[in-house]
């Protein structure tokens, strides 16, 4: 933002910017780094948006206001200004619009072409503010949303920042807080609804009283939760989602009071939420009261998210020094988990990491989301830059009438002001085939940029984003307007354009600024298409990553759970779940089965908990994640099994308690996976000792970017199913998976085993791999737009450029070969001072790309910003397409007859 | 009468925009520097002013070119800011105008008061 800001400081006159740019660029960042602490970081965005606003003022100011010397009070000098200028200029301004109409209605492939440049440009530049600001810049959608914040803790005694809350924070800040208005705590998770059709798995928010009062949401029926709803052991009550309002209750009226099936329990309905209601990143179609139980509330479990909302006037620092007041209180409230030592806890360090709602909910996309608005911005320049050379070749070629013009009377201010006026009509004419363009493109980029957007936030075209367009629209049309007034139309270049100025000077000065127009243009599109290298290059790189997991389009997932009331007793629960994995095994085409706790590879990492192990006990215990698995998980997987053996449902019913770890693990801890088997950890000082029977390969559980965290299976049992929970993930690998009807046989073996366990989240592990790569594969597949877009644009410049240039030099060339020089000397020679043009280009290109895809690191994987194989390739093909583009009209130059060259001057 | 710079008279900067009043009110009392007048400004008004970098220096030119304030040569003492920060001083003409523009807000708020007009209680 600082250095944007840095950049538009260009606009002020060179005087008041060497005086005040410095000072002003201080006071923005401490602004904007004040304005991000206290009020969140879209509140520092809209800070910008209002610098710029003020930064154009005061430049046109200085610049309109330096003769007579400007008065203090702004106010008076616009005053002055409109009242001493404002009739005439209006109605010279109705005389210029109708002229430049006229004029443009003239020369239709001209203006067809200028308006298709410009709509491509600002479409796309419109489309990807459009996400900018629905994303980064508008808040979130609840009333005075710029209170929220996200309850998030850290611990660096573990390593650890991003903790969530607990009931027993929830209890702690609800009860000691004083800088809250209201503390909410919620879960996001999934309920099976039966009864009424077949059972289903719907997405739940589970959530304290608090939530939609803290929120500002009223429901549309019905009402809130109540304290006495949230209340353990209270009856149940459920709010429906407006969506799942209408698809399974038709959006009745009557539908209070009804009785819906949650998880086994009759819930009644006591309220139905508004349309646009949204919280979650998936939207929920159910909300449940959350009922936390003070008395099973631990220290330091960490389940659940918290929210809440800060009383007026407090910033986020007193929040965060409030929380820190009250975490002793928390600790010296409730019970420690059991198996973990008061000391343990201390050691942990338990403190605030609260951040405001929005940020968390947005998270590291901004970096994303910026990166593309600066490419696009780039996309719109070099587009600016074209129309900017078909001005200057159309200003010249109207030099007949425009020195009539001048002839007659028209003053250069004149003539500059209806050049202007041309420009800036077709900039908007470019701004509504752009907003045309963006209103359908819109919804195929959130189409494609689905999985990445929270869909918390609305991406529309509204009023902010039409603005924004109009502004462009207006910028770039007086942008490329403005290029050919100042070559020509300035009292001494005037007279150029009488016709009389065909002097070596004046011909040099137009080369020079067509080729400073290709030589930018060169240097964007290079700088566009490397950054496009990049992300292809980081593409290739995922891809070579070795998931830890093979063939994942033949692995069909599926998430089931066990409700209390189907399986009262956890013993229960492991029998149905082996059960489920028989029947499916015996479906035709199954290769095996298996099944997981708590998360899917790729996804999210699962809990982590210390670990110590018997031949180390003096040292620290390690931080491991852990998994409750199944038999067959490995061979389900296709991972490879390094050392020992796979569990078997013996392990799991068995009283011997054993666990495989990952190779990382083994390696690094016993030196080798065969010296690892036989070996003994623990929890806690309290809980038995697990034998390590065997030794896995490495699964990258937390992203393909991420290295593989070190991972301890367990076998799920009766003895640990006080820390499991109800809920697995079903591994089923087949040939079948993804043909017709396999997922009506996996069904029905469910339902065989119990008709009341729905099946959710059915997906193959070839969509979760590829939605491990959407984000660098969204990234590219625009960047490598933009980069094509700027390359043919840049291109056509290229093209038209050098057309024009050896139309003017014929007589010099038809010359030359009646004096004898060969074709391929002269072709030569054309060729080479093109290439000349374009390798400063590339040479600009270069030093900005090496500056600018610095910006893009955090998006990168497996290649550095400055790689030199992208850069020496892309800067190649660059070179090689604009000799090309450029040796068609040179061979039309040369194969012209000498006499007719000579003859046509 | 003081030998005033430019040959303008105080009066003839009347009326002050906001931003121009504001920022000579953080000055009449203390030299501070860009950011600590936008701050000023922020606590002194509960956050009703908010100048942006932008407009703070457009004033801040403007003022100085009429010697409203000047830009001062040397840092305060026992300032541990940043050694980029420039300070700035209100001249005796800046007191004055200021001192009119009080005078001139105070009658029109005594009119406004003749008329019975009373601010609402927010």
């Amino acid at each position: 933002m600082i250095t944007l800001y840095r950049l538009a400081l260009g606009i002020l006159p060179a005087a008041v910017r060497q005086q005040y740019g410095e000072q002003m660029s201080i006071v923005f960042a401490d602004l904007v780094h004040d304005v991000r602490r206290r009020r969140g970081r879209h509140a520092a965005c809209r800070v910008f948006v209002a610098e710029l606003g003020a930064l154009v003022s005061f430049a046109w100011h200085e610049r309109r206001g330096q003769q007579p010397p400007p008065r203090i009070d702004e106010r008076c000098v616009v005053w002055q200004l409109e009242n001493e200028g404002g009739r005439p200029m209006f109605g010279s301004f109705l005389q210029d619009l109708r002229y430049a109409a006229r004029m443009l209605r003239r020369t239709p492939r001209f203006t067809s072409v200028c308006i298709a440049t410009m709509g491509l440009a600002i479409g796309a530049t419109t489309s990807i503010f459009s996400v900018v600001n629905g994303i980064l810049i508008k808040p979130l959608p609840f009333p005075e949303s710029d209170r929220l914040i996200a309850l998030v803790h850290q611990a660096p005694g573990v390593n650890q920042s991003e903790l969530a809350a607990s009931p027993a924070i929830y209890f702690t800040y609800r009860e000691h807080n004083q800088t809250f208005d209201s503390v909410a705590l919620w879960y996001s998770n999934t309920a099976s609804v039966t009864g009424g059709g077949d059972p289903e798995e719907v997405q739940r928010l589970q959530t304290t009283h608090e939530l939609l009062p803290l929120l500002r949401v009223k429901p549309l029926l019905g009402r809130s939760f109540s304290e006495a709803d949230d209340r353990p052991g209270s009856r149940g009550t459920v709010i429906l989602s407006h969506a799942y309002w209408q698809r399974r209750f038709g959006g009745a009226a009557g539908v209070l009071g009804e009785t819906l099936v949650v998880d086994g329990a009759p819930h009644e309905i006591i309220g139905v939420l508004p349309r646009g209601f949204r919280f979650l990143p998936q939207q929920a179609e159910i909300l449940t009261p959350a009922r936390p139980n003070r008395a099973r509330a631990f220290v330091p479990s960490m389940g659940g998210r918290g929210v809440a909302r800060l009383k007026d006037g407090v910033t986020l620092d007193q929040a965060s020094a409030d929380v820190a007041r009250m975490i002793p209180i928390l600790i010296d409230s409730f019970p420690i988990v059991p198996g973990l030592t008061r000391q343990a806890v201390e050691n942990m360090r338990l403190g605030p990491n609260l951040r405001w709602l929005k940020d968390d909910i947005v998270g590291d996309l901004d970096d994303v989301l910026w990166i593309l608005m600066g490419t696009i911005g780039m996309l719109l320049v070099v587009a600016c830059a074209n129309v900017a050379n078909l001005q200057l070749a159309r200003t010249e070629a109207r030099g007949q009438e425009l020195a009539t013009r001048i002839a007659l009377g028209a003053g250069w201010r004149k003539i500059a002001s209806s050049l202007i006026v041309e420009s800036t009509l077709l900039g908007l004419m470019g701004g509504l085939a752009g907003l045309a363009l963006a209103a359908t493109t819109l919804p195929v980029l959130l189409l494609i940029a689905a999985q990445e957007l929270p869909s918390m936030l609305a991406v529309t075209i509204d009023p902010a984003v039409l603005a924004f367009t109009l502004a462009i629209s207006l910028g770039s049309g007086l942008l490329f307007g403005l290029i050919p007034v100042v070559k020509y139309v300035r009292p001494t270049a005037a007279a150029m354009l009488s016709g009389t100025g065909r002097s070596h000077s004046v011909s040099r000065e137009r080369h020079r600024a067509r080729n400073s127009l290709v030589v930018m243009q060169v240097a964007l599109a290079l700088v566009l298409l490397i950054a496009s290298g990049l992300m292809i290059r980081t593409f290739q790189a995922l891809r070579d990553v070795d998931p830890g997991f093979t063939d994942p389009e033949q692995i069909q997932t599926l998430h089931l759970s066990i409700s209390q009331a189907t399986a009262p007793e956890f013993e229960r629960v492991i029998r149905m779940q082996n059960e489920i994995c028989d029947r499916l095994s015996a479906i035709a085409g199954v290769e095996s089965v298996a099944f997981s706790s708590r998360s899917l590879p790729l996804i999210a990492s699962g809990p982590t908990g210390p670990f110590s192990l018997e031949d180390k006990l003096g040292g620290a215990p390690l931080e491991i994640e852990f998994r409750y698995t199944s038999p067959s998980l490995f061979r389900t997987l296709g991972t490879r099994l390094v050392a020992g053996r796979d569990f078997q449902w013996t392990d799991h019913y068995g009283t011997r308690q054993v666990v495989i770890v990952s190779e990382t693990v083994a390696r690094r801890e016993w030196g080798s996976p065969a010296s690892a088997v036989g070996k003994r950890m623990r929890r806690s000082e309290k809980s038995p000792w697990l034998e390590v029977v065997g030794v896995a390969g490495d699964i990258r559980h937390r992203g393909l970017d991420q290295p593989a965290p070190d991972t301890v299976y367990l076998a799920s049992s009766e003895t640990l199913a006080p820390y499991m929970s109800r809920d697995a993930y079903f591994f089923i690998r087949s040939e079948r998976v993804g043909t017709a009807g396999f997922i009506d046989e996996i069904q029905r073996a469910i339902w065989s085993v119990n008709g009341s366990v729905p099946l959710g989240r059915v997906q193959t592990m070839g969509e979760l791999y590829q939605r491990s790569t959407a984000r660098t594969s969204l990234t590219l597949t625009l960047l490598s737009i933009t980069g094509a877009m700027a390359l043919a644009l840049g291109l056509i410049g290229i093209y038209g450029v050098i057309t024009y240039m050896f139309t003017q030099r014929t007589r010099e060339i038809g010359l030359r070969m009646a004096l004898g020089a060969r074709h391929a000397a002269l072709k030569r020679m054309l060729l080479s001072q093109v290439l000349l043009v374009v390798a400063v280009g590339v040479a600009l290109g270069l030093a900005g790309a090496a500056l600018l895809t610095r910006l893009m690191e955090s998006l990168l994987f497996g290649v550095g910003a400055l790689d030199v194989t992208t850069y020496v390739t892309v800067s190649a093909i660059l070179v090689i397409t604009a000799a090309l583009a450029a040796y068609l009209p040179v061979r039309r130059v040369t194969r012209i007859d000498p006499m007719q060259a000579l003859r046509a001057e | 009468m003081p030998d005033y710079p430019r040959r303008r008279l105080p009066q003839h900067h009347l009326p002050l925009s906001v931003p121009v009043f504001q920022i000579l009110l953080s000055l009449s009392d203390c030299d501070l520097h860009g950011y600590a007048i936008i701050q000023d400004i922020r606590d002194r008004t509960e956050g009703e002013v908010e100048l942006t970098a932008s407009t703070l220096y457009a004033a801040i030119k403007r003022l100085l070119d009429a010697g409203l304030i000047n830009e001062l040569e040397t840092r305060p003492s026992g300032d541990e800011d940043d050694a980029r920060r420039r300070y700035y001083r209100i001249t005796s003409m800046g007191l004055d105008v200021a001192r009119l523009e009080t005078g001139r807000l105070e009658r029109t708020l005594k009119m406004a008061r003749d008329k019975k007009l009373r601010a609402r209680k927010a």
